[in-house]
């Protein structure tokens, strides 16, 4: 009950202190005025007019459609387009991302494969802050949020970028861009309702701090219904409520830019574990319920998710075309799970510096340091030991952009060199060229290394996957067998090498297609070795094989009709050591990622103050997803989900979306042994946005 | 730990401090422009100085000057800031539109948006021959027949003119805006008056 007490407790600090700092900001400051400027415009002449400076806004956009790598950018209008309320809802949009709904409060992400409730191997940032969970190398989607409408873009690049980012950007890496404070200004307060969406409130402001510094707040409150489970023939539990709130300030001083943001969470979170298993030498568990022997089957998992970050940016202009990055964060985040609690303590600190020594040679390098301090609260489930421990990560990069043929063929050449605490230096280096044979058509090519460093659980843990009471023959009073995984220095890195192909075209002007193509080989996967009948140990006997298509079009039919549309195609065979003795592990490297994914969606503009958006989502079977022993398989199902808006002024609008119109629920993943497979429901809710 | 009491019921103060916030008397605007884009709608207004439209066939029918955007704005509130001045003896109104079909006397103005990048032959086809000063930022708008294109040319804002279009129009360019511009599409240099 203690906790419950903190948890409302929390909730009415953040609820307080958030609203009140709003209106301190507001009032201290007075909302910016687009007036101001414009009016000094106006009584300039056109010659001055015309000498005025403007720093560019979308340097790196463009930058993006040249890029040697397989990207999508989802933008603001889609995400708004599609009424979609969470990110990872926001991501089924992107060609070669698998996105599965465990259940109400939990998604399995992954990009070419490998998808899992703890799939490993996608980096994903939240403005230039890492967001995933040490403990086991995976993300907590339902804490990974910000105010969706303040989203910028958000860039999925598929493939390896381990020599920017760093282990981990193994399969791909998702990049989340708010916008600066200065593109919002203004308030906007969103509310809404729904069957699934409980109720939600969205509210930001933005104002003109002093001249050049701009800033935002934003306060949000989501309460979401739970889906359904199958095995249970009810629902599942799994109902949760969120309240968030953020700021960021963006400032310049001379030729200098800074950010400071930072956000606060706490989530009320409820799921329903399968089984807790009980420890039989606890007088307290015995005798044992003959029923279910050490294992309280069904139990009901009220818990809370929390945390905060804070984040500074600096960058400056050195000279023309040299300039340097200093960037700053500390997140803390903490999850009570009944089967486990963490606390992540994230120091990090990032420089860069980019600049062109030579006409032809735009070098970018960089150093950082990350420190992760972690503490669990140990059941006999799941224990981590030590409890708690530090773990250092010191890295450095470096790139070289080399013009062969100035705006024709450009050779990108880098490598990081990463140091951690358990396999010490990794090298991750990639080679990657650019040809632009003429003006909108793209070719692309690369072959780069990315490794996934050991997690936490990988190496000190010990997860109980069952507790067999002894049988007869066996004496009176024998213990009860405990069958359990244990974390092992045996657990290396996991290793990629990828090859890609990449095409990008526009046929026409209305017209263009984005094909790529990769060919990657992973060696010394995570494999689970039996050592003895009760003891399991995490190992690296696993390689592993993918190739895959992915290929997206955006045509733009009429001035008010655009389609998109994208197919994915992935095939992966894994080959488990002759000398492993796992038996689970290549099943479901093989079958926990679709085959085939295939999106289309329709965005019209009816009038000028209607629109309609309607998206269609084909995913194939899936015939492992979870190391159950229990056979799980997933069939293929489509999904229909539209959004019909109307704005009958330019600051407001009224918006209606259903999702999942074909099927009143269907699974789309099953997860771990512990957790109580569920299905996603139909769900309609309506909203109201005031831009003001 | 039971399952029923694993939901609470919606906090109302916390929605009353949001209720509070909402109705507090904040400044209405929508959402904001880029410096960029406030420059632009400054150099719109100044550039329609320079224009001069042709009479209209019926005189007394146009009551104000429009300036219209078509397609995605992204001058947010720069260019309402406008609405307060005057061009041609007209107050300026500003009008957002979706389509170029259907655009007439109501716009003497008409900003294509950079949204409708692929269909600039067409819209400007459309609006060809009517007495509007077209007006974009797309990169080749002048040379498909937009009258005037705003440039990037590092950190500052320049412009390219069509004349050929303009005077096609009926429009007539003052000399001060054309020794500012980029000419473009005229088989003959503009003689100084």
């Amino acid at each position: 009950m203690h906790t419950r007490y903190m948890r409302t407790i929390t909730f009415h600090i953040i609820g307080r202190l958030f609203p009140c700092t709003l209106v301190l900001l507001t009032i201290l400051t007075g909302p910016a005025s687009a007036d101001e400027s414009v009016e000094s415009y106006l009584s300039l002449d056109l010659k001055d007019l015309l000498s005025i400076e403007i720093t560019s806004v979308s340097r790196k956009k463009e930058r993006l459609s040249e890029a040697a790598a397989a990207v999508f950018v989802i933008t603001q209008e889609d995400i708004r387009r599609t009424g979609v309320t969470t990110i990872p809802e926001a991501l089924r949009m992107a060609p070669g991302l698998q996105v599965a709904k465990l259940d109400s409060n939990k998604w399995a992400i992954s990009s070419r494969g490998f998808n899992a409730q703890f799939a490993n191997k996608l980096l994903v940032l939240i403005d230039g802050r890492t967001v995933y969970t040490p403990a086991y190398s995976g993300v907590y989607w339902e804490v990974q949020d910000t105010l969706l409408e303040d989203i910028d873009r958000i860039e999925v690049i598929r493939g390896p970028g381990a020599t920017l980012w760093g282990a981990n950007a193994v399969n791909g890496v998702i990049n989340i861009i708010t916008k600066k404070a200065v593109d919002t200004q203004g308030g906007l307060l969103v509310v809404g309702a729904g069957n699934e969406e409980k109720g939600f409130t969205h509210l930001r402001y933005g104002g003109k701090l002093s001249e050049g510094t701009y800033g935002r707040g934003y306060l949000k409150y989501n309460k979401r219904d739970s889906s359904f489970a199958p095995t249970l023939d009810r629902d599942a539990g799994d109902e949760w409520q969120v309240l968030r709130g953020g700021f960021r300030v963006d400032g310049t001083v001379s030729s200098d830019q800074w950010t400071l943001q930072g956000d606060v969470y706490d989530a009320d979170e409820n799921q329903i574990v399968r089984s807790v298993f009980r420890d039989p030498s606890d007088p307290a568990n015995n005798p044992p319920d003959p029923a279910s022997p050490y294992s309280e089957l069904n139990v009901p998992d009220n818990f809370d998710a929390s945390g905060w970050n804070l984040l500074g940016r600096w960058d400056r202009q050195l000279a023309e075309r040299s300039h340097a990055m200093l960037q700053v964060y500390y997140d803390h985040n903490e999850r009570k799970e009944e089967i486990l609690g963490q606390t992540h303590d994230t120091l990090d600190i990032e420089f860069q510096h980019q600049f062109r020594p030579l006409a032809r040679h735009d070098i970018v390098w960089g150093l950082g340091y990350r420190r992760i301090e972690d503490e669990f609260d140990n059941t006999f489930g799941v224990s981590l030991l030590p409890s708690t421990r530090t773990i250092n990560l010191t890295s450095a990069f470096i790139q070289d952009e080399i013009d062969i043929e100035p705006e024709t063929l450009r050779l990108t050449l880098g490598s990081k060199f990463e140091h951690n605490d358990y396999t010490g230096l990794e090298i991750l280096p990639s080679v990657r060229l650019l040809w632009l044979p003429r003006p909108g058509h793209t070719l692309w090519t690369s072959i780069s290394r990315a490794v996934r460093t050991p997690s936490r659980v990988e190496r000190s843990s010990r997860i109980v996957a069952s507790v067999i009471p002894a049988m007869p023959p066996a004496p009176p009073g024998t213990p009860p067998a405990i069958l359990a995984i244990l974390g092992s220095e045996d657990f290396d890195s996991e290793d990629l090498t990828a090859i890609e192909l990449g095409y990008r075209v526009q046929p026409a002007d209305a017209l263009s297609l984005d094909l790529a193509l990769f060919y990657n080989e992973y060696k010394n996967l995570q494999t689970f070795e039996q050592l003895s009948f009760v003891d399991f140990n995490f190992d690296s006997k696993g390689d592993s094989t993918s190739r895959g298509l992915e290929l997206a079009m955006d045509w733009r039919v009429r001035e008010w009709w655009r389609l998109q549309a994208n197919y994915s195609f992935l095939d992966i065979s894994a080959n488990i050591a002759s000398d492993s003795n796992d038996q689970f592990s290549a099943a479901v490297v093989e079958g926990s990622s679709p085959r085939h994914q295939f999106y289309v969606r329709s965005i019209m503009d009816l009038a000028s103050d209607w629109s309609l958006d309607v998206w269609v989502n084909y995913v194939d079977d899936l015939s492992a997803t979870s190391f159950s022993l229990e056979p799980v398989d997933i069939p293929g199902y489509t999904s229909v989900n539209l959004r019909l808006a109307w704005q009958p002024k330019k600051d407001v609008e009224f918006s209606l979306v259903a999702n999942n119109l074909l099927d009143e629920r269907h699974a789309e993943f099953a997860g771990e042994n512990f957790i109580t497979p569920t299905e996603v429901e139909r769900s309609v809710y309506g909203q109201i946005r005031w831009d003001f | 730990m039971s399952h029923s009491t694993g939901r609470r019921p919606c906090d109302l103060k916390q929605y009353g401090v949001l209720l509070l916030l909402v109705i507090l008397p904040w400044q209405v605007f929508a959402a904001p422009p880029t410096e960029e884009y406030k420059l632009k709608a400054a150099l719109i207004y100044k550039l329609s100085k320079f224009v001069e439209w042709p009479d209209p066939a019926e005189a007394g029918t146009v009551h104000d000057f429009g300036i219209c955007v078509l397609g995605e704005d992204f001058f947010g509130p720069a260019l309402e800031v406008l609405e307060t001045r005057e061009t041609g003896g007209l107050p300026i109104r500003i009008k957002y539109v979706f389509q170029s079909e259907g655009i007439g006397t109501e716009c003497q103005v008409v900003f294509v948006s950079k949204s409708k990048r692929a269909f600039i032959r067409s819209i400007l086809k459309n609006l060809g021959g009517q007495p509007i000063l077209t007006l974009g930022d797309t990169e080749g708008f002048a040379e498909q027949g937009g009258m005037i294109e705003f440039t990037r040319g590092g950190k500052h804002i320049g412009f390219k003119i069509n004349l050929e279009s303009a005077e096609r129009s009926g429009l007539k360019f003052a000399a001060p805006l054309l020794e500012l511009a980029t000419i473009i599409g005229s088989q003959h240099r503009q003689t100084e008056p």
